[in-house]
């Protein structure tokens, strides 16, 4: 599917749409409590922020319809690309998840032979050296050297 | 100023400030060089472990990255027709065609020269002017502090090139990120959704990790794999004539370096412009400015000193708001204001009365970087030239190893690691979109002072907005701000009319 003139519309209605939630959310999400000074509240900025964004969104959308001419940019989403980073982002969650199990060092050796292998490294003798070299010196850099106390489990 | 520059030499020079100068400029030259990977996402990788360092060490480490990294750029855009850094796209038009016709020696050389003459007359000047205009800025009471913060957050949503409503849409949301929390003055909660994690507000560092790091680690896995493929160097010459800049042709462009470099250190200055805005205003005006105007983009020699020169001296350019007034130029400078605050620094008119055992030495390192450029640059040549052809799947698994470690090191907290993970992917989003970052970090950087600044005026004048506009350095920002905007939609329009007359 291929995007274009259609993408300042979505955007302005986008940020239309998020300033108008902050306001909403105002009212429930702002504890106001008693104040030494009562010219403005804690509101005050987060209401000039959703006011302003849904200006904005407002114009973008006005600048959509009077468009003369079609973008000439297009925006790629295909299916593969959609894929490919929506599969990285679980991976990258089931990573960080695996740090409790695992420990961050053994989940970061897993993590950087899938992700190599992703990026489209074959060589199994490059790809084992990555593997080795790379979680050991961060991993000592970090803990020795700069005593940064990091998360182990049950494989170290 | 002398003395205290002699002092300030006395607790620079340890063997660890000098190593982390030269450290930062090998590692910013080869990330600059490297087409994919950007200096504000290597400076976000390294704070953390500049966190663990003497202040000037670490700072010291940053700044060589920056000044490194603006160089490293002009190696790819002259030997792969591939600019390494945005601001070395301009020195692509005339560096590659001289390497085709084997002279990427010289064009390499010219780079370094101009990007090292331009940093040093930058730094210069800002040694100079940096006490003046502090001590001048020190008059600053909330409402001049507030009108700058303005002008700033304006300028730089107005200047995100044609997405001017993206630019100030992301300020916005930078503005409206920087909520969330406790608030400065009364100490409300906003925003905090019943977790406790929220209440410190949202981390600075796991964002920038997330927002320059982790951004890109899926916008290059978004591509196909192509693991097997190595960029094509154009390989130097052996004829020495096509590698070295003769005296004739330096003293030919003397002129163009100076130019250059007063144009760098302007638009270095100014909010929301930056290297590569300055490379090609340099660009144009040499060309403007030569006697052979046809000869640019065929290989001109002068096309390749001016965006070097004036690319490099934008980094001194940009640390003086920086520093004197605290007030970030670009999302590199932001970067910078965010490592200067963690390490204990407020830039600012009392950075020079407050931190002046830390700032100076600072402006050493600044210079002793420009010395170790010249040296690194010039020796490492032909090192930096083999890691361009560096893989990116062993580099970028290496990368989000690296923010992984990084984030998670910040407060040793789970909500670290997601909160960059969410930033990586807003961050992914945003390019794709063509949203600008640089808005979303300064709006969220400069918050506080916006917030804080703006309260106290209205507070000083009993909720009166009148000062702001009587008070005339309030006024002076204030105007400056509507004649930014004003002249931005002027040569918009202008630029617009050009177009459609040429169509």
């Amino acid at each position: 599917m291929v995007l274009h003139n259609k993408q300042t519309l979505i955007e302005g209605l986008f940020f239309l749409l998020f300033g108008l939630v902050i306001l909403l959310l105002i009212p429930s999400q702002i504890m106001v409590t008693p104040s030494i000074h009562t010219t403005t509240t804690p509101a005050f900025i987060p209401t000039v922020v959703a006011v302003a964004l849904m200006i904005v969104g407002f114009l973008m959308v006005i600048k959509s319809f009077r468009a003369k001419h079609k973008t000439t940019k297009n925006i790629d989403f295909s299916l593969e690309s959609f894929l490919r980073v929506g599969g990285s982002i679980l991976l990258l969650v089931a990573y960080i998840e695996m740090f409790r199990i695992i420990g961050i060092v053994v989940a970061s050796a897993v993590f950087v032979a899938v992700f190599s292998y992703i990026f489209g490294l074959r060589s199994w003798v490059k790809m084992a050296v990555t593997v080795v070299v790379v979680p050991v010196v961060v991993w000592l850099v970090f803990e020795y050297v700069f005593k940064i106390p990091l998360p182990h489990g049950f494989l170290f | 100023m002398f003395e205290i520059l002699v002092d300030a030499m006395s607790v620079f020079f340890t063997l660890s400030n000098v190593l982390a100068v030269a450290l930062g400029l090998i590692i910013g030259i080869v990330i600059g060089a490297i087409p994919g990977l950007n200096v504000p996402m290597i400076v976000a990788l390294l704070l953390p472990i500049t966190f663990y360092m003497d202040p000037i060490t670490g700072l010291s480490l940053l700044l060589g990255v920056y000044k490194g990294g603006t160089y490293g750029g002009s190696i790819s855009a002259v030997l792969i027709n591939t600019p390494g850094a945005p601001a070395a796209a301009c020195t692509q038009l005339d560096g590659y065609p001289m390497a085709l016709k084997g002279q990427g020696g010289k064009a390499l050389q010219a780079s370094i020269y101009g990007s090292v003459i331009g940093e040093l007359i930058a730094d210069i000047l800002l040694i100079a002017l940096a006490t003046q205009i502090a001590r001048f800025a020190l008059k600053f009471g909330p409402n001049e502090k507030f009108s700058l913060v303005f002008f700033a957050l304006v300028t730089i949503g107005v200047a995100s090139g044609q997405n001017r409503l993206k630019g100030i849409a992301a300020g916005l949301i930078g503005l409206f990120i920087y909520s969330i929390g406790i608030e400065p003055i009364s100490a409300a909660s906003r925003f905090i959704f019943g977790n406790i994690n929220f209440y410190g507000g949202i981390p600075f560092l796991p964002m920038l990790i997330g927002l320059f790091g982790v951004s890109e680690f899926f916008v290059q896995i978004e591509k196909k794999a192509v693991a097997g493929s190595k960029e094509t160097v154009i390989p130097i010459s052996k004829n020495r004539e096509d590698n070295v800049i003769s005296m004739k042709e330096f003293k030919a462009n003397i002129w163009n370096i100076l130019r250059s470099s007063f144009i760098g250190i302007g638009i270095g200055a100014l909010p929301g412009s930056g290297s590569s805005i300055s490379a090609y205003v340099a660009y144009g005006a040499a060309r403007n400015a030569s006697k052979d105007p046809d000869s640019f983009g065929q290989g001109a020699l002068e096309g390749v000193i001016a965006p070097e020169t004036a690319n490099n001296a934008t980094v001194g350019g940009a640390l003086i708001p920086l520093l004197t007034l605290g007030i970030p130029g670009d999302a590199i400078t932001a970067i910078l204001l965010g490592v200067f605050l963690i390490h204990g620094i407020v830039p600012g008119p009392e950075l020079f009365t407050k931190s002046a055992d830390l700032v100076y030495p600072i402006f050493i390192s600044l210079m002793v970087g420009n010395v170790l450029h010249l040296v690194i640059a010039q020796l490492g040549l032909k090192l930096f030239m083999k890691m361009i052809q560096i893989s990116k799947a062993i580099l970028f698994p290496i990368i989000i190893v690296l923010c992984i470690f990084g984030a998670y090191s910040v407060g040793t907290s789970m909500f670290d690691v997601y909160v960059m993970l969410f930033f990586g992917i807003l961050g992914y989003i945003m390019k794709k979109l063509d949203i600008p970052t640089a808005p979303l970090l300064m709006g969220h950087i400069l918050g506080s002072l916006f917030e804080k600044s703006l309260v106290q005026s209205l507070i000083l004048s009993k909720g009166s907005i009148v000062p702001f506009f009587t008070r005339p350095i309030s006024l002076f920002f204030l105007l400056l701000t509507v004649f930014f905007i004003f002249w931005s939609g002027f040569s918009s329009y202008l630029r617009k009319k050009k177009n459609a007359r040429s169509r």
